[in-house]
């Protein structure tokens, strides 16, 4: 086959292993079209004044050794007004939910919270429990853009609702915010498109994350500036906005960009944690799971962008929570 | 005894883009059928190997401490940016010319009706077409073996960022090859000199100060923005700007082949017999 035309079959064969990978990528992506980052076309239905995004891949975290630290989480949330009108319908957030994206909001008096779930709902099932619940206290409500839409009463004042937007997507949250969210659905809005920081730091998220963060004005940020004014180092520059995601496996993985104002700022931030990162390396004497930590831990700098990663094996996660337990238990 | 290349009558030459498309032919064909290809081609493969190996340990859970995308990110910047992609340009570049005298051709290439900027133009071509054909592929199948399996939506949202590699990696090889080009018309031996130019040169990315400014190794890492090396050594590594770093690889690669094709078409080459 030697001669111009090997080679040149060569060639072809190797563009076309490349237009091969890439193609199989571009269908990848336009499967998920709408989709922002990790949050679906339904979460992007959120009021606009969401601020701060959180998600989690339920579907990856089945597998992962985290679930067990969650289910305490998970079981005193169920026992809240949310949880009982999933438990009452028979629904399982481990079983039939496939990722959740939790809007966070401020609220007159605290926080809104909304979550959107993508999963596996039968509307019919859900329909005759929730008919049969509703001498608990449960109102089924005629909504459109909604298949399924019940509040629940705490007295004569709704508390919490849930609203099924099709099999496949649900929302709870205050009676309010959801309605709000069948709203911009029916009407094809997507409000958190308009919120360019926000975006911004979604797309920032790299794919396959199973649990994500996101502030889209640096403002949780803000809130930690207190305590960072105490530690030997310069004063933190201002932030626009944060991401941080993390995946179970193989290790704990986690990373964090922020996004700072200008390239300088975010040099300085850079400085910054790489100072406390050496710091941390110089540890291992007295806190050797600290600096391993610290050790594969690593800062770069593209832009106005710091990222920090930060990989964390099994056993050295198990020393330091044991370390923290101990700790904790000494005080 | 030796004899002068015989001068060349310019008066008939070939059109410079029908010459150098000529020599590009017959240069890519004699590149991509070489036992340096095979070589290259094995070394390149290599990642796409140590993916294999990395499900592999997954598979038995084996403890990691990497993720696969953490792994196709150190493979981009460390394995091909930093040493596979300068290794693969010093062993096809410096020998474009080299070569020829070595094997006492150039005589029949120069007797030709074609200019020399042609010559080299071509041959220039033909090693940016070899090593991208041995380079992609193997870029692309690690990138779908690595990121692929973390789940739907996760290798589509990597296509910009595999599509920057790849555009990272053939800004890498041009300028290492038209530094190593300059360098093949510039010395009989430069494989030596290529070799001291990468690991002790090129060394000096990673100290601190304006001498990091020198190297080509530290705009190629920069157009990508994947996390650098890990330990105190990240404090004093240069984060430049991606553009002014594509910029100035690509003015490095116009100005070494410019100077490569002003040597090579004005030195008379003696062929011993």
């Amino acid at each position: 086959m030697r001669g111009r035309t090997g080679s040149r079959i060569v060639a072809a064969a190797a563009g076309g292993l490349v237009i091969l990978g890439l193609g199989i990528a571009a269908v990848d992506r336009l499967l998920n079209p709408s989709r922002v980052g990790p949050v679906s076309a339904a979460a992007l239905a959120m009021p606009e004044d969401t601020r701060v995004l959180l998600g989690v891949d339920v579907g990856k975290l089945r597998d992962s050794p985290l679930l067990d630290s969650l289910s305490g989480f998970l079981e005193e949330w169920l026992k809240g007004d949310h949880g009982r009108l999933l438990s009452e319908l028979g629904i399982d957030p481990l079983e039939s939910v496939d990722e959740v994206v939790v809007g966070l909001r401020p609220v007159p008096g605290g926080t809104g919270l909304l979550a959107v779930a993508r999963g596996r709902f039968d509307l019919q099932a859900l329909g005759k429990l929730a008919d049969g619940a509703a001498a608990a206290g449960l109102e089924r409500r005629d909504t459109q853009g909604a298949a399924l839409h019940l509040v629940t009463r705490a007295g004569a004042e709704p508390a919490a609702a849930l609203a099924f937007l099709d099999g496949a997507d649900a929302v709870i949250g205050a009676p309010e915010d959801v309605a709000a969210l069948i709203g911009n659905r029916a009407r094809g809005l997507e409000p958190l498109r308009s919120s360019p920081g926000l975006v911004a730091m979604l797309q920032a998220i790299e794919p396959g994350a199973q649990l994500w963060a996101v502030d889209g004005d640096g403002a949780a940020l803000e809130q930690l500036r207190p305590y960072t004014r105490r530690l030997p180092f310069p004063a933190l520059p201002e932030i626009d906005g944060l991401a941080a995601w993390g995946a179970t496996a193989p290790v704990l993985a986690l990373d964090v960009i922020a996004r700072a104002r200008d390239p300088e700022g975010a040099r300085s931030l850079a400085d910054t944690l790489g100072g406390v990162l050496t710091l941390a390396r110089l540890q291992s004497g007295i806190f050797p799971e600290l600096a391993e930590v610290a050790s594969t831990a690593s800062v770069a700098v593209d832009g106005r962008d710091v990222r920090l990663g930060i990989r964390i094996r099994k056993q050295v996660l198990d020393a330091l929570l044991a370390r923290l337990e101990r700790a904790g238990g000494d005080q | 005894m030796t004899t002068e290349a015989p001068s060349r009558d310019t008066s008939g030459t070939l059109p410079f883009l029908t010459a150098a498309r000529g020599v590009f032919d017959l240069s890519f064909e004699a590149m991509l059928w070489s036992r340096r290809s095979l070589f290259l081609a094995l070394l390149l493969c290599l990642p796409i190997a140590l993916g294999v190996l990395f499900h592999a340990a997954q598979a038995v859970e084996l403890q990691t401490r990497i993720t696969g995308r953490d792994l196709y990110q150190l493979l981009v910047v460390l394995f091909y940016v930093r040493n596979a992609l300068p290794l693969v340009a010093l062993f096809y570049a410096t020998s474009l010319i080299a070569d020829e005298v070595e094997g006492r051709t150039l005589t029949f290439l120069l007797t030709r009706p074609v200019s020399r900027a042609s010559v080299l133009t071509g041959k220039y071509a033909a090693f940016l077409a070899t090593a991208l054909t041995l380079t992609l592929p193997a870029v692309v199948v690690g990138g779908v073996l690595l990121i692929a399996p973390e789940g739907a939506g996760a290798l589509g949202g990597s296509l910009p960022a595999l599509l920057r590699d790849m555009a990272a990696m053939g800004l890498t090889l041009a300028a290492y090859g038209a530094a190593f080009t300059l360098l093949g018309v510039l010395l009989r031996r430069p494989v030596i000199p290529g070799l001291v130019f990468l690991f002790v040169w090129e060394f000096l990315a990673n100290l601190p100060g304006y001498l990091p400014r020198f190297t080509l190794s530290v705009y190629a890492r920069g157009l990508l923005p994947y996390r650098s090396i890990p330990g105190l050594g990240e404090l004093f590594l240069l984060d430049l700007e991606p553009w002014t770093c594509a910029a100035t690889l690509a003015a490095v690669s116009a100005a070494g082949l410019l100077l490569a094709i002003g040597i090579f078409s004005s030195r008379e080459y003696s062929m011993s017999q």
